[in-house]
């Protein structure tokens, strides 16, 4: 649940815009990042209600009908609480799967898991995905909802008041207010709270930057909202944008609103969270004081027990084999991987590399367990490849693959687990319409059945050790619209479902013990998420016995039991991680409850949706573009003059075809009006996975040229281009343009005049894992030719060969070796030259001052932190930096022509800093070193911006 | 402070002409009431440029549409009726001047900085505060716009004018009694707690509402405070004094009627959403307005719900009331007259943008400003 920056948002569009346009082929060779990709195409539709333009796709429908209807009663509800209505029809677009609204064009950035929907500002859109729980996406609708009135009300106060000034928002009291309007604090929220309680890392209102965008700033937002409406009124938000015109500054407002400085709010808010939360740890404790911690260091969750096949187990065969092994999702470095580990201890080992390469786009660590086959010896687990979730079957020993399974109806895969004769599997997946349900499926034959098939949430489900059940947990219960699970059992021999535990709670993660008599299960019944145990052979008179194993102050999830039935891993949440947790069940002193067993009759919801057999009729969507930025600028330069242009933006509102518009105009005293012109049109196709971009351009550019000095050319002609990009990592693309061409100089005596043709193939790979100053981890490379022709002289002007390959390889967490290997060769009559020098290339020797038609070089830099804030004080305020970042460096290049010469090398220290998410500032202190014998007294500093290579 | 004449000179002069006319011997007359009616407080003669009214005027739709005149602004509170003349004041910040019968612009004062709150009138005051560095509440000739006083000690406040007194009710928690003449002080008293809406006058009393819930009686004459009563939320809608009887309204969107004597709770309505600015009184009806779209009638004996009239858009501005019609603006771009006996809707008349400001009403015509940046006058001919 985010909000699209604008400014961030506008940052991408221009500089996508700007790349595109009219770039010579031979001026940009390569570019690295990774790739949205549109694995699946969709025939879009669109629904009209009185407010909202829902947009979706046919195996959605019913989805959109509900997202429709939830969408018009959240509009009701904020309508109220904003006390103005929104005054446009706001554009929704719905997505079935995660998996799917991952592919959206609406905005440009890769989106993360952990993003359930966003806002965007240009175009007022709100995008979001079905993760399976009908009553979440509800809830996150409402949130996006109350970010779309927000800047709406702000908006029209702003242009009441006539006044541009518009006070910055902090993104805690935005995404807090929109999670305190779209539901109650959950016990999520309450686990993320006391945990910073408890852990001293509550963060205050005025260093909420530490802390942007995560869910505990999220989540403390919501709690500072909670805490003004009960102190100062509900009222108080719309009172708060009402007066958003009186000042420049959010404390300011909030001043004039309530009477009171953030400051205070912030030491009685604080001050209400102990007297909240203190008491709880009179009856709790964190896992760490009443388990023993299996992992420490980084994220480690969702653990599986393999029980050591015989042969491995220590011991007399005929003794009860109670070795085990565990397996688990671990992150500590960035990427998330599947680990391995003796239950008791040992060394840790990586089974299964996520994250870094297309095979394991995304392993779903936080909503997908594995599932560890009865006899030990296979791993099912789902991870995300080429654009829908396959299902992976994994000899543990020999680290390979028994199975892919992917199937055409099922997008997204989650929680696998074996059926005891480990000849199927039970999994919860989601359909192209978004409802998810259980299927199992053979591995060996890939036969697909499915086992329930309606609008509830089915997960976790966990087949019994006598193989006749799957326990699971479902939102199939009157509590269900609530957004509330409980446990159920399907099953086989009657076919029938039977809820198992019934309440106004979270019964979460079923696991059966060994002999089939108890569940251990995740549940939040106390407000807290514990571990209990159900006593499946206790139920007497209508009552079952459940056991609570843990009280724990933070959280504890994910229960698996040991071999034997005496002990429990579990992942349990402390000091902002998880880590797997190993408990005694016995010395729990759990003392057994008895509860009623819920009836056996349905007691199911029901949605209302708006259908569009309804008088909501839906249309055909339509590619209809409307302006996205348009921008005026004009510069002025001493040696060049005066140039001003404009930048115009367009696309449609799904964002899958893009135009970009570029005039602009140099006045320099030998250019006449016309000869100053710059127009560049650029049209993007987005919609597919091959994505076409063309455009026309007429530019007379003055750029520091391929001579190492400022030359123009003047540039008219048309290009275009093709990008496939086969995975998040990998594509391939392709380039040609047609243009004539004038420069200003000659070459060896021949003119550079001519009708240029051009053609490039490219090869681009990054998997790099970076960091706000650069990669951290990873690899990325680029490989390519590239030739220019002159077609009506029938002469070749040059071709290009180019490599460029960047290892980063990680020392420890926040540390790396960067290694830059770089190669290019331009030969031809006007061959291209290419340059080094400067903080970006070969540092100590001065911007573009090495040229040649060949280039070589070799980067070798230690990345390091150095502070994690750096805060300058200043009269009218303080200046606070983030992530400064150490470098120590050895470069050796050249760039040659008919000689190579000798090596260039130099080595030095350098330092880096990031400011505001977008710029980099570089300082490096240089010295050449000739002979790589001798370094050089000369010290070359240079400041500049941009990331590590 | 500069005076901002937009108009050309011309119109002014001629303006003026007309006021002499009227006036018969003033010279440089322009806001010159048409009779003397309508020269003390404005809010007796229904409806006003904020907050609650009663009836005093039968006025029965169909209504036409007398003029429309366009804005340079969204509207600061309502139309105030004065003689001859319709005011409105605007967001850009300007004071425009109409004539009430045929829209005529007479003119349109520019003020130099920001104002957040509706001016007030009183005998031949203009009442307004700017929100610059240093705020200023100023009192203003209404005929030549002159300033007669000001004071810098200007928080954001509502103002209401009683014979010789200025009660400004500041967001900050001060309510001030001024003299209107020359803006001394009779008294003054911390609430300690913000102020959403202005006072209502009564009995000799000033009830205030504050941001904290509490409504409170302070005595007019000297400031003294009489009583206070803890309401359910902060006091957002205007209080209304009407026969002994203070009814306010909170944040949660509760009615309350309180004896305006000892502030006992004679009645309490809950309707559940923030209600508009004031009320309409007329007798036998209590009617307010709701975010929820819904116009209220109550029982202004029992606080029983006599009837509900739903409207397409959220309601913001005061209704306003004449004997058997409750007039009203809509988020919905309409303007409503409504049956104060059956709730059944009367008349309406579809304007060019939604209606946030309060209805006023003048002798025989009623006034409401759109977001659209427009104002509207309809009437009986």
């Amino acid at each position: 649940m985010r909000s699209g920056s604008r400014e961030a948002a506008v940052v991408a569009l221009l500089a996508g815009g700007m790349l595109l346009a009219g770039a010579p082929a031979d001026g940009q060779l390569y570019r690295f990042g990774k790739n949205k990709v549109q694995f699946a195409e969709f025939e879009w539709q669109k629904m009209e209600t009185p407010n909202f333009e829902v947009y979706f796709f046919a195996e959605e429908e019913e989805l959109a009908g509900y997202a429709a209807e939830m969408a018009e009663k959240a509009y009701w509800d904020l309508e109220r609480k904003f006390g103005y209505p929104v005054r446009r029809r706001v554009p929704i677009v719905v997505y079935s799967s995660h998996v799917y609204f991952q592919q959206t064009n609406i905005i440009p950035n890769l989106l993360p898991e952990g993003v359930a929907g966003f806002t965007e500002f240009l175009k007022g859109r709100v995008a979001l995905p079905l993760s399976g729980s009908l009553p979440h996406f509800e809830r996150v609708l409402h949130h996006e909802l109350v970010h779309v009135f927000t800047f709406d009300r702000l908006r029209r106060v702003l242009e009441r008041h006539s006044t541009a000034k518009e006070a910055p928002m902090p993104l805690w009291f935005s995404e807090g207010l929109a999670e305190y309007w779209s539901g109650e604090m959950d016990s999520y929220g309450d686990m993320i709270l006391r945990d910073a309680l408890f852990a001293r890392r509550l963060v205050p209102i005025a260093q909420m930057h530490h802390i942007y965008g995560t869910y505990q700033m999220y989540k403390e937002g919501q709690s500072i909202c909670e805490y003004m409406a009960t102190t100062y009124g509900e009222d108080v938000f719309e009172l708060i944008f009402e007066n958003w015109w009186r000042a420049e500054t959010f404390a300011e407002i909030f001043a004039i609103t309530t009477g009171s400085t953030l400051d205070e709010l912030d030491r009685d808010w604080q001050y209400h969270l102990r007297k909240r939360y203190l008491p709880d740890i009179s009856g709790a404790d964190p896992p760490s004081q009443f388990a023993d911690a299996v992992t420490r260091v980084g994220f480690n969750l969702k653990p599986a027990v393999r029980p050591l096949p015989r042969s491995a187990a220590d011991g007399d065969v005929g003794e009860a084999v109670t070795a085990a092994e565990m397996l688990f999702f671990r992150n500590h470095q960035g990427y998330t991987r599947i680990a391995r580990r003796p239950a008791d201890g040992g060394k840790v080992e990586i089974l299964v590399e996520g994250e870094r390469s297309p095979r394991f786009e995304s392993l779903h660590p936080l909503d997908s367990k594995m599932a560890v086959s009865g006899d030990g010896r296979l791993l099912a687990f789902s991870a995300q490849h080429v654009g829908r979730d396959h299902l992976f079957i994994w000899d543990i020993e020999t680290g390979t693959e028994r199975h892919q399974l992917t199937f055409d109806d099922v997008v997204a895969i989650n929680s696998p687990s074996w059926s005891p004769e480990g000849d199927r599997l039970v999994f919860s997946g989601a359909d192209k319409g978004g409802l998810t349900d259980l299927f199992t499926v053979v591995p060996a034959t890939g036969e697909l059945r499915r086992l329930t098939d309606d609008i509830y949430h089915d997960r976790d489900p966990d087949w019994s050790p006598d193989g006749s059940r799957i326990a699971f947990s479902s939102d199939r219960w009157s509590g269900g619209r609530r957004g509330l699970y409980n446990l159920f059992v399907f099953d086989f021999v009657s076919g029938r479902m039977l809820p198992l535990t019934r309440g106004e709670h979270n019964d979460l993660q079923p696991d059966w013990s060994e002999d089939g008599t108890r569940l251990a299960f995740a549940s939040d019944r106390n407000r807290m998420y514990d571990i209990y145990a159900v006593h499946l052979d206790s139920v007497a008179a209508g009552r079952i016995c459940i056991e609570r194993l843990t009280r724990a102050l933070t959280g504890a999830f994910d229960p698996v039991w040991m071999p034997g039935g005496e002990e429990l891993l579990f992942s349990g949440f402390e000091a902002r991680s998880f880590q797997v947790f190993r408990l005694a069940v016995d010395d729990t002193g759990a003392v057994g409850e008895y509860v009623d067993l819920p009836p056996a009759a349905a007691d199911l919801w029901r949605l209302e949706g708006i259908h569009s057999r309804s008088r909501f009729a839906k249309r055909a969507y339509k590619h209809r573009m409307s302006l996205d930025i348009a921008q005026s600028q004009i510069s002025q330069d001493p040696e060049f003059g005066t140039s001003g242009g404009v930048q115009i933006g367009l696309s449609d509102l799904l964002g899958n075809n893009q135009y970009y518009f570029v005039l602009s105009h140099i006045s320099g005293s030998e250019t006449g009006f016309f000869d100053g012109l710059n127009l560049a049109l650029t049209r993007l196709h987005l919609g597919r996975q091959l994505n076409v971009a063309w455009g026309v351009f007429r530019l007379n550019d003055r750029f520091t040229g391929r001579f190492g000095r400022f030359v123009r050319e003047k540039r008219t002609g048309a290009y275009v281009e093709l990008s496939h990009p086969f995975s998040k990592f990998k594509r391939i693309e392709t380039r040609f343009s047609v243009r004539r061409s004038e420069i200003d100089r000659e070459f060896q005596g021949q003119s550079l005049r001519g009708w240029l043709m051009a053609n490039s193939l490219s090869y681009t790979h990054d998997a790099s894992l970076w960091i706000p100053t650069g990669p951290l981890e990873g690899t990325r490379y680029s490989l390519g030719a590239s030739q220019t022709i002159d077609f009506k002289s029938s002469r070749r002007f040059n071709y290009i060969l180019f490599g460029d390959y960047r290892h980063y390889h990680r020392l420890t967490r926040r540390s790396s070796w960067a290694v830059r290997l770089m190669g290019r060769r331009s030969v031809g009559d006007v061959p291209e030259f290419f340059s080094l020098g400067g903080s970006w290339t070969l540092r100590g020797y001065p911007w573009r001052s090495i040229w040649g038609s060949k280039l070589a070089m070799l980067n070798n830099e230690l990345r390091f932190p150095l502070l994690d804030r750096f805060v300058v004080g200043l009269p009218f305020g303080n200046i606070d930096l983030r992530t400064f970042r150490g470098a120590l460096f050895v470069d050796a290049g050249n760039a040659w022509n008919a000689e190579f010469g000798a090596w260039k090398g130099s080595v030095g220290i350098g330092t880096r800093f990031a400011l505001g998410g977008v710029f980099v500032f570089r300082l490096d202190a240089a010295r050449r070193t000739p002979d790589f014998k001798s370094i050089e007294n000369d010290t070359n500093w240079e400041f500049f911006f941009g990331w590590d290579f | 402070m500069s005076r901002r004449w937009t108009r050309p000179r011309l119109l002014v002069a001629l303006a003026g002409a007309v006021g002499l006319g009227l006036a018969g011997c003033q010279a440089k007359v322009f806001y010159l009431p048409e009779t003397g009616a309508g020269t003390g407080d404005w809010k007796p003669g229904g409806g006003g440029a904020a907050g609650s009214s009663y009836a005093v005027q039968e006025l029965l739709p169909p209504l036409q549409l007398l003029w429309q005149q366009n804005l340079d602004g969204m509207p600061v509170g309502g139309v105030i009726f004065s003689g001859h003349l319709a005011l409105q004041l605007t967001t850009s910040p300007t004071l425009f001047a109409f004539d009430r019968r045929s829209g005529r612009l007479l003119g349109k004062h520019g003020i130099d900085e920001e104002v957040c709150a509706p001016p007030a009138l009183a005998d031949h005051l203009l009442f307004y505060g700017e929100l610059g560095k240093k705020p200023i509440l100023g009192a203003y000739d209404r005929r030549n716009l002159d300033r007669r006083w000001k004071r810098e000690d200007y928080h954001c406040s509502h103002l209401v004018a009683r014979g010789d007194t200025l009660l400004t009710v500041s967001e900050a928690g001060e309510i001030l009694a001024l003299n209107t003449g020359d803006g001394a002080e009779f008294w003054e008293l911390a609430l300690d707690e913000r102020i959403r809406t202005g006072a209502a006058l009564g009995a000799g009393s000033a009830f205030v509402g504050t941001g904290a819930g509490e409504l409170v009686a302070v005595r007019l004459e000297d400031g003294v405070e009489q009583w206070r009563q803890q309401l359910d939320a902060g006091v957002r809608t205007r209080p209304l004094f009407v026969a002994g009887t203070v009814y306010v309204g909170s944040a949660a969107g509760t009615v309350y009627a309180l004896d305006a004597g000892t502030g006992a709770v004679m009645w309490r309505r809950p309707l559940g959403q923030l209600l508009t600015d004031g009320f309409a009184w007329s007798p036998g009806l209590l009617a307010v307005g709701s975010v929820d779209r819904n116009l209220y009638g109550l029982d202004p004996d029992s606080g029983e719900l006599v009837w509900s009239f739903a409207t397409a858009g959220v309601l913001r501005g005061s209704p306003a009331a004449t004997d058997g019609s409750i007039y009203c603006g809509s988020g919905d771009g309409y303007v409503y007259a409504i049956d104060t006996a059956t709730g059944g809707m009367q008349w309406r008349f579809e304007v060019d943008g939604p209606v946030y400001a309060p209805v006023s009403i003048g002798e025989r015509m009623i006034a409401i400003a759109t977001e659209n940046k427009s104002v509207y006058v309809f009437g009986r001919p």
